[in-house]
């Protein structure tokens, strides 16, 4: 199965459903891939440490070093990877603004959200200051929801035209689901494209192409349907990865703690799906404290301790 | 008539107090608050998005768009809303100013919509409004190479001061003249650069470059602030 498919997730994933369980996880855009960075920083850390640069990069940034920490994972390395004994307790990454100074010196290099100028490495973004090896980046946490190809999103029909329904992501940008596109049935010439879908339904839906001026969606694939009732919590899109965590393990803690079904959108559309309206809310007060609190280290620990205290009190 | 001490008992290097705040619209990309005293301004910005007019678009470097309004009870006269011609011209020098902090070339064929509201005027409202808005641009995950702040100077009576407030900017002399010389400016503090140099009134140019030396400080210390509103917009566990 390919691989991209599975941004979205379904929680009640049987066993032909494991495969979408895999996240995409802004892997090629840098968008804080919780999975991507892990590796990285675990090859380079050794050198790292050795280098005499070191000193030259700016305190915070060494804080990043554990502060990839998510959660249970990041508990696990050892205390060999921290840095001098004083840093233990600062494991936030520090949160930089445009234009200011990120590293200095020839031995680093400029990756996403920074830029080179002369001696130094600016940050070009308002985000959280990242190192990997030598690669320096700006991961930003605000911003609007930039549509990509096989993006998993959640959208609302806002209307329907004669060639498909249009779908908006709560964005500025609107986009079609074309007939050919709309389902993997064959819809007949003149049908009532209400049958399908309906104004004001929500879709569990994948971008199959952007354009300049509009998307394109499709809902041939594993997982893409329409959803039924449920409560739709909205976030910003920065913060998704956070919110599914590495390969998944936010979401999950929240689902099973919950007991909740969660799709995430990577437009921050987030479908909740409980028993009761008390495991519903209870899913999307733990989302909205991820949304709030992504930039502390250790989240995942924390949202489980947040959610063992709430399903305590009840 | 020397000016010998402020109106509101500032001293002649102060601004007045500074408030800040960044995501005070939920529904924009990117949004800031900022207030000089009783000059409040909000700011809003919108995208990148494809820019229409299709004529309008260039290949090689997006646009900002600004838009600058008062709400109508921000003055004590009403004031009539929607664009006039002194809310075009403040709204075009705000695009001059904010273009150079920018990465543009990043968005060729888009625009970046900054909307600047203006709550509460007490002189400075453009000033104010560069300052909201640059927050609000870096809010909005937008590369940028600097922050812009912004502050006016003046010579009132003689005076170099800086934010004048409405009561100096309106200084007569005994003989009822005016005398009062207002200067926004405003910076990309780390570069050291002026993006945005009006004058109204008169100054010998010796008296400028002072009045320009007080602004770029005046200007440091705004651009403090904004860096502080920023990393300070993340709220601690709890």
């Amino acid at each position: 199965m390919d691989r991209r498919k599975g941004s979205a997730r379904t929680g009640s994933g049987g066993p032909d459903r494991r495969e979408f369980r895999e996240f995409r996880e802004f892997k090629e855009e840098g968008h804080g891939g919780q999975g991507q960075s892990e590796h990285s920083f675990n090859s380079n850390n050794d050198s790292f440490e050795d280098s005499d640069a070191q000193d030259q990069i700016t305190r915070a940034g060494n804080d990043s070093f554990e502060g990839t920490g998510q959660g249970a994972q990041g508990s696990g390395r050892g205390e060999g990877s921290a840095g001098p004994g004083e840093e233990r307790k600062h494991e936030q990454r520090e949160i930089v603004v445009p234009g200011q100074v990120v590293a200095q010196g020839l031995d680093f290099l400029p990756g996403d959200g920074t830029m080179r100028e002369g001696q130094n490495i600016i940050s070009v973004k308002f985000g959280l200051l990242d190192h990997y090896g030598r690669l320096v980046k700006v991961i930003p946490i605000t911003g609007a929801y930039l549509p990509k190809r096989d993006d998993i999103v959640i959208g609302e029909v806002t209307d329907i035209t004669p060639v498909g329904w249009v779908i908006s992501l709560g964005v500025r940008i609107s986009g079609l689901l074309t007939l050919a596109e709309g389902s993997r049935e064959y819809i007949e010439k003149n049908a009532d494209l209400t049958r399908y879908y309906g104004v004001g339904d929500l879709l569990v839906t994948r971008v199959h192409a952007v354009k300049p001026r509009s998307v394109d969606f499709s809902m041939k694939g594993p997982g893409l349907r329409k959803l039924d009732e449920g409560l739709i919590v909205k976030v910003n899109p920065y913060k998704v990865p956070r919110i599914i965590g590495k390969a998944g393990s936010m979401v999950n803690l929240i689902k099973d703690v919950a007991n909740c079904n969660i799709v995430v959108g990577q437009n921050g559309f987030i479908w909740v799906k409980g028993k009761d309206i008390e495991s519903e809310l209870l899913a999307r007060d733990a989302i909205k404290k991820v949304e709030a609190f992504s930039h502390i280290p250790d989240l995942t620990e924390r949202i489980s301790d947040f959610l063992a205290k709430a399903r305590g009190r009840e | 008539m020397p000016y010998t001490k402020r109106f509101d008992g500032r001293k002649f290097d102060e601004t007045r107090k500074i408030e800040a705040k960044v995501g005070v619209i939920e529904k924009a990309d990117g949004s800031a608050y900022f207030a000089f005293g009783d000059t409040k301004a909000i700011a809003a910005v919108y995208g990148p998005r494809t820019l229409f007019p299709q004529h309008l678009q260039n290949p090689v470097k997006g646009r900002i768009r600004c838009n600058y309004d008062m709400m109508s009870f921000s003055v004590s006269e009403r004031k009539r809303p929607g664009p006039g011609r002194r809310g075009q011209e403040i709204s075009h020098v705000t695009e001059k100013a904010l273009e150079p902090a920018v990465k543009l070339d990043n968005f060729p064929n888009c625009v970046i919509e900054v909307y600047i509201l203006i709550l509460q005027a007490n002189a400075g409202t453009r000033t104010a409004g560069i300052n909201a808005a640059s927050l609000a641009l870096a809010h909005a995950g937008l590369p940028m190479i600097d922050l812009v702040s912004s502050v006016s100077v003046g010579k009132i009576g003689g005076k170099l001061c800086v934010d004048l407030i409405k009561e100096e900017e309106d200084f007569k002399e005994k003989n009822g003249e005016k005398s009062a010389t207002d200067i926004p400016v405003a910076f990309l503090p780390r570069l050291g650069k002026v993006s945005l140099l009006q004058l109204d009134g008169k100054i010998s140019s010796k008296e400028l470059s002072e009045a320009l030396e007080m602004a770029q400080e005046s200007c440091n210390k705004i651009y403090e602030v904004q860096k502080r509103t920023l990393k300070e917009a993340f709220k601690e566990w709890k």
